[in-house]
């Protein structure tokens, strides 16, 4: 015990820390803490899925990380930088009903939106930009949907658009807040293989999801999170009957048998 | 007579070379900025905008000052206001303009109405146009007017089109929201005092919402819809003043129908292209 302690120590300055979270706590002003005292880190390159019920603060999470809502107490470091300090530290692909598809701009135009800070004030893109907006277009799969006007395009495809988005930032830490809601299992299957392609490129990604089974299987790490972590780790040590319980109260079922568990639960992870 | 002679005899007049001029430069202006009002969803900003700067303009009328500089310090302020009551939320944006915007607009003829005199011979100057009283002074302000809101969306075109396609976007980038917020808000009200001249405040919003509505059906992509409804508002402020002329109908409305029939007509081609592409 006292050996693998002190391996994971090892491991632990060797890699480089990507995201580092101190006790914090935030919410929308007027309606309560919808986080509080989170704490956890997450090191190169990882990848992790967070789950939790409806409501259990993984939006709220999200949105303090990238700087959409004041964090009332904490503090948030990306790569050691405080996260108010910088503003291409992370990229985030938000959820898509958040965004008007009949805005007048093609994939391209949107993808070159998130070079907005790198181009600079008062100026227009230039070559290097448009060259990184077509690296990152391939880097996708989008190159042939480039002058699509971005209603025209398939769920997978939509969301794929705000990855290549958040890439062409240039940062190396990517926040999906439950990029799989309302899409069928082929644009899954796209925006998953998307995400693979990007492991190769050691991007840190942090991912919510009502998908459990997806969450258990495609990556490293599970955050089970309601208002705190609940729980860390791998899947193994996530998935335990009396952790679920904790995080989702009777509106899960958990059982094991015969060494495997097996875990009920309808498509939101919760009634 | 000829189309050519259609065509140039009205500019033999000296006013009337003006009022082109003006509807000119007025299209250009109001159409370029008109596409941040429509896709922005803004039209009853612009709207109330419109209506607020009319205290100025009296109040610059009777002291003798220059109904440009009354308007715009009315235009400005309002927008101001409205910008501080709204953000954060704490005032939705359409109750803050209905109680705003509507009071200046009631307070601009509670003082035009203590005047008589100007009452029933000014207040349709100011509230329907009066493009044929031009002088070169007021070409000279249309024309600086321009030249801001053009150069400044030239300038932060980025910056415009990313918070007002995806806030989150701008925020996570650590843009100056508000700050654009407010710049967008001004740049309404130097556009509204710059086209007051040609169609008055009540038929404002048109110059600002047309043009723009209708290079949208058109195009896919920002930039070329600001192009396109550039081209639209300058085509249909000439268009407009002619037709006047020759028909001898007021200058405000007639630019304004002639907006709206193009409108109609592309409206409806692209419903028909639609219909036949879903056919094929």
């Amino acid at each position: 015990m006292a050996l693998a302690v002190e391996y994971e120590s090892v491991q632990h300055s060797a890699e480089a820390l990507a995201l580092s979270v101190v006790d914090l706590s935030a919410g929308y002003a007027g309606q309560g803490k919808a986080i509080e005292g989170v704490n956890f880190e997450v090191l190169s390159g990882e990848r992790v899925a967070v789950i939790g019920p409806n409501g259990a603060g993984k939006s709220t999470l999200f949105k303090a990380i990238v700087g959409l809502i004041p964090f009332s107490s904490g503090s948030i470091s990306i790569h050691g930088k405080d996260c108010r300090s910088s503003h291409n530290l992370v990229g985030y692909v938000p959820q898509q009903e958040e965004i008007d598809w009949s805005f007048p701009a093609n994939v391209y135009d949107v993808v070159m939106m998130g070079r907005t800070r790198q181009i600079g004030w008062l100026r227009w893109p230039r070559r290097l930009d448009h060259e990184i907006v077509h690296s990152v277009l391939e880097q996708v799969g989008l190159a042939n949907f480039a002058n699509r006007q971005i209603g025209q395009l398939s769920g997978g495809q939509k969301r794929r658009v705000f990855i290549a988005r958040a890439l062409a930032q240039e940062t190396d830490v990517l926040l999906l807040d439950e990029p799989f809601s309302g899409v069928d299992v082929a644009a899954e299957h796209e925006i998953m293989e998307t995400l693979d392609q990007l492991k190769q490129a050691k991007i840190t990604i942090l991912l919510a999801t009502h998908d459990l089974n997806m969450a258990a299987t495609r990556f490293d790490k599970l955050m089970l999170l309601r208002q705190h972590v609940v729980a860390y780790g791998l899947p193994s040590e996530v998935f335990l009957p009396e952790v679920l319980q904790e995080a989702y109260g009777g509106r899960i079922g958990v059982f094991q048998q015969a060494g495997q568990t097996i875990i009920i639960s309808d498509e939101h992870g919760c009634p | 007579m000829t189309i050519y002679n259609l065509l140039q005899e009205p500019l033999t007049h000296a006013f009337m070379q003006r009022a082109m001029l003006a509807a000119i430069m007025v299209g250009a202006i109001s159409g370029a900025l008109g596409c941040f009002v429509v896709i922005r969803g803004m039209s009853f900003l612009g709207d109330g905008l419109s209506h607020a700067i009319l205290p100025g303009v009296v109040v610059a009328y009777i002291t003798g000052g220059t109904l440009f500089i009354g308007g715009l310090a009315a235009g400005i302020g309002t927008a101001l206001v409205i910008g501080w009551l709204t953000r954060d939320n704490r005032l939705k944006e359409d109750t803050a303009i209905g109680i705003v915007f509507v009071s200046m607009f009631a307070l601009g003829i509670a003082l035009i109405s203590a005047n008589p005199q100007a009452y029933s011979r000014d207040l349709v100057h100011i509230l329907f146009g009066d493009i044929l009283g031009i002088k070169s002074s007021d070409l000279q302000i249309m024309f600086l007017c321009g030249v801001v809101v053009c150069g400044t969306i030239i300038l932060l075109y980025k910056e415009l089109a990313v918070i007002s396609f995806d806030l989150g976007l701008a925020r996570t980038l650590k843009l100056p929201t508000e700050g654009l917020r407010l710049l967008l808000l001004v740049l309404i009200a130097v556009t509204i005092v710059a086209s007051l001249q040609i169609v008055g405040v009540t038929l404002m919003l048109s110059m600002l919402i047309t043009p723009a509505a209708t290079a949208r059906i058109m195009t896919i992509r920002l930039h070329h819809m600001i192009f396109t409804s550039v081209i639209m508002g300058v085509l249909c402020g000439m268009a407009g003043i002619y037709i006047s002329y020759h028909l001898d109908i007021a200058t405000g409305p007639s630019i304004v129908l002639t907006m709206t029939a193009v409108f109609t007509l592309v409206f409806s081609a692209s419903r028909i292209r639609g219909r036949l592409l879903r056919r094929v």
